[in-house]
């Protein structure tokens, strides 16, 4: 098997996944939120509601398409595939799990091993401002208009905050590869040799940073209903909107999947290196390739559970605080995380200069 | 049959004389600018081409700083555009001729 | 041969011809179409698609540099300045009068580019040995942190200087009081 097979598999497999975890978080949000406020939530189609999502989608797809009369065509057009795609490349360099053995070959479970995954994340996520700034100007909409110039005034403020953070990962890892500082967290004694004991600020900042890059409350200001109707997608109806949704979800799970890795120590199951959990499956006189399957199966369900405590963690955030007011907003995000990221660079610059001599 | 190297580089020379006409046709200074964009695009494609053929460090690290001036510039000029766009209403460059003596 | 000599000498790949595609349509769009909308997003579509040349010759990190600040910033800051500030597609006004400018610029243009098609057969052929010919981002942080010590730190003084000028431009309206 050649690579490039391997990561088309891995890379169907990988959007597979996505696109059907979008819908199943969207019926989680809503069943989580009725439990939070004491209501039932959509209940009544199929088993505890679960199908919910198909019938919202039957109903995306038969909507009426409308494109107002004095939008920009193409570029109204283009806003909501732009809002899709970004989160799903970043995907791509996100490790899944170690790697499978096949025919003697190791092949990482990840689309694109790239030598400069975090910064090409980073890079990735910077493209998502473009989308909500096309879709608002397009739009012709003064809300639209409104709702983009925040989105994306805020959505820079944040990605510096971001930027400076990942200054100080980088000091401490001493690599942009994903795969390898996902390795450089495998092992611990008493805890786990996790990011988040190693940059406990810089988690924090970046936690914060992840939701205002989503949009989501306490920073949705974008997308304020009571001031803005819907900010953004003001104009969008049908499918059109159903794939901003779609790429609100996507960028959530990127977002969670970014923290997972830095932080929480990707797919390593915690305490249990690659090694131990291969060999503890040669030991059951598995073939090779078997054990180093189910070693990756097990990593894939370690990552993914990591992935949906953030995620849940968004749904819980976003029903238990208010929005923030935009000069809170910004005066969080510059007078407050950027000062803290640069501390943070400081403290780590003199911690890792005199761990070296 | 073209070597990758030649299609590189004939890309880069599209961008450079593209951006060039846009920069000498346009009236609106910001796509003036955008020409001077594509210009400096087309530079970095052959800087990072021509490093990889000769095998030196030169090449690939100018690329970074022309694109760290590029974004400087970038910044500056445009605040520059906001400030006329405020004082004469137009970013047509032929109305900028109170320079002239 | 090695990979990096493939890259050079050999065949381009069908995503690098795709690749050169965009970013010779998009350069054309930036100068055809009179809409500064239009003249924006095409501009993204060509600095996008020559990260995917420089992702497709093998230089990764120069490729992610390019859309973390060409695309993501310089590019959408260039859309966002032509929506802020509204600019109305330009109609071709006076064309007889310009068009002894339009000629020149033609020509010009036109003059450069055979000149420079010229100069591609006196590029060398890669030679067998390119190991060293593509920089990982630790190499270019020894040669900034080394070699090129000084015009990196002043290359940090001019962003700096630039963050300033463009803080000072965009308020400094509000210091004095405009006359007109």
């Amino acid at each position: 098997m050649s690579a490039e097979l391997w990561s088309a598999i891995v890379a169907i497999a990988l959007g597979a996944a996505v696109l059907t975890g979008v819908p199943l978080m969207v019926i989680v949000e809503r069943r989580g939120s009725a439990w939070m406020q004491r209501r039932s939530g959509p209940n009544r189609v199929g088993p505890w509601g679960l199908m919910q999502p198909m019938a919202d989608a039957v109903k995306f797809v038969f909507k009426e398409e409308n494109v107002p009369a004095k939008a920009h065509k193409v570029l109204f057009l283009l806003a909501p595939a732009l809002a899709v795609i970004p989160p799903l490349i970043s995907f791509t360099v996100v490790p899944l799990a170690g790697s499978i053995n096949l025919e003697g070959i190791e092949f990482p479970v990840q689309v694109a091993n790239m030598s400069v995954g975090l910064l090409f994340l980073l890079a990735i996520n910077s493209m998502h401002v473009f989308s909500v700034l096309t879709a608002g100007w397009a739009s012709n909409n003064k809300f639209s208009l409104m709702g983009a110039l925040r989105a994306s005034s805020q959505m820079i403020s944040y990605e510096i905050a971001i930027g400076i953070c990942i200054v100080a990962l980088v000091i401490t890892y001493g690599t942009l590869d994903l795969r390898e500082i996902v390795k450089l967290q495998e092992a611990g004694s008493s805890l786990p040799a996790w990011g988040i004991f190693m940059q406990p600020l810089s988690f924090f900042i970046l936690w914060v940073c992840a939701f205002a890059e989503t949009n989501r409350l306490p920073f949705d200001l974008p997308e304020g209903e009571s001031e803005l109707v819907a900010g953004y997608h003001t104009e969008y109806s049908g499918m059109k909107f159903a794939l901003f949704f779609m790429g609100e979800y996507a960028a959530m799970f990127v977002a969670s999947a970014f923290l997972t890795t830095l932080f929480l120590g990707g797919y390593n199951v915690p305490f249990l290196s690659e090694e131990t959990i291969r060999n503890f499956f040669l030991a059951k006189e598995m073939t090779l390739t078997m054990a180093s399957a189910a070693t990756c199966a097990l990593q894939v369900v370690s990552f993914a559970v990591k992935v949906l405590f953030f995620m849940w963690f968004y749904v819980w955030i976003r029903w238990t605080l208010p929005r923030f007011r935009y000069d809170q907003l910004m005066h969080l995000g510059w007078k407050v995380l950027l000062p803290l990221g640069v501390l943070n660079i400081f403290i780590t610059m003199i911690v890792s200069y005199l761990r070296s001599v | 049959m073209i070597a990758t190297g030649q299609l590189i580089f004939s890309v880069a020379i599209f961008l450079f004389c593209f951006g060039a006409l846009t920069f000498f046709t346009k009236r609106s200074a910001v796509v003036a600018l955008m020409g001077i964009e594509l210009m400096l695009n087309g530079v970095n494609l052959v800087l990072v081409q021509a490093g990889q053929i000769y095998k030196n460090a030169e090449g690939t690290s100018l690329v970074l700083f022309v694109t760290l001036v590029a974004a400087a510039e970038a910044a500056l000029a445009l605040s520059i555009f906001v400030i006329l766009y405020r004082k004469y209403g137009t970013l047509t460059l032929e109305n900028f001729r109170s320079l002239k003596g | 041969m090695n990979q990096a000599t493939d890259l050079i000498a050999g065949a381009p790949t069908v995503f690098m011809w795709v690749a050169s595609f965009f970013a010779i349509f998009f350069a054309l769009i930036v100068f055809v179409s009179s809409n500064p909308i239009s003249c924006a997003v095409a501009l993204m579509g060509t600095l996008f698609s020559t990260a995917a040349l420089y992702f497709s010759l093998g230089n990764f990190f120069v490729g992610a540099i390019q859309i973390l600040v060409y695309a993501g910033a310089i590019a959408v800051l260039f859309v966002f300045i032509v929506m802020l500030l509204d600019l109305k597609p330009q109609k071709l006004k006076n064309l007889p009068g310009r068009l002894p400018h339009f000629l020149f610029s033609g020509l010009v243009a036109g003059l450069l580019a055979l000149f420079l098609f010229r100069t591609i057969d006196l590029v060398p052929k890669a030679t067998e040995d390119s190991s060293a010919s593509i920089l990982s981002a630790t190499q270019y942080a020894q040669y900034f942190l080394s070699q090129y010590q000084v015009p990196f730190q002043a290359a940090g003084l001019l962003v700096f200087g630039a963050i300033l000028g463009a803080i000072v431009l965009a308020r400094g309206h509000l210091g004095k009081k405009e006359h007109s």
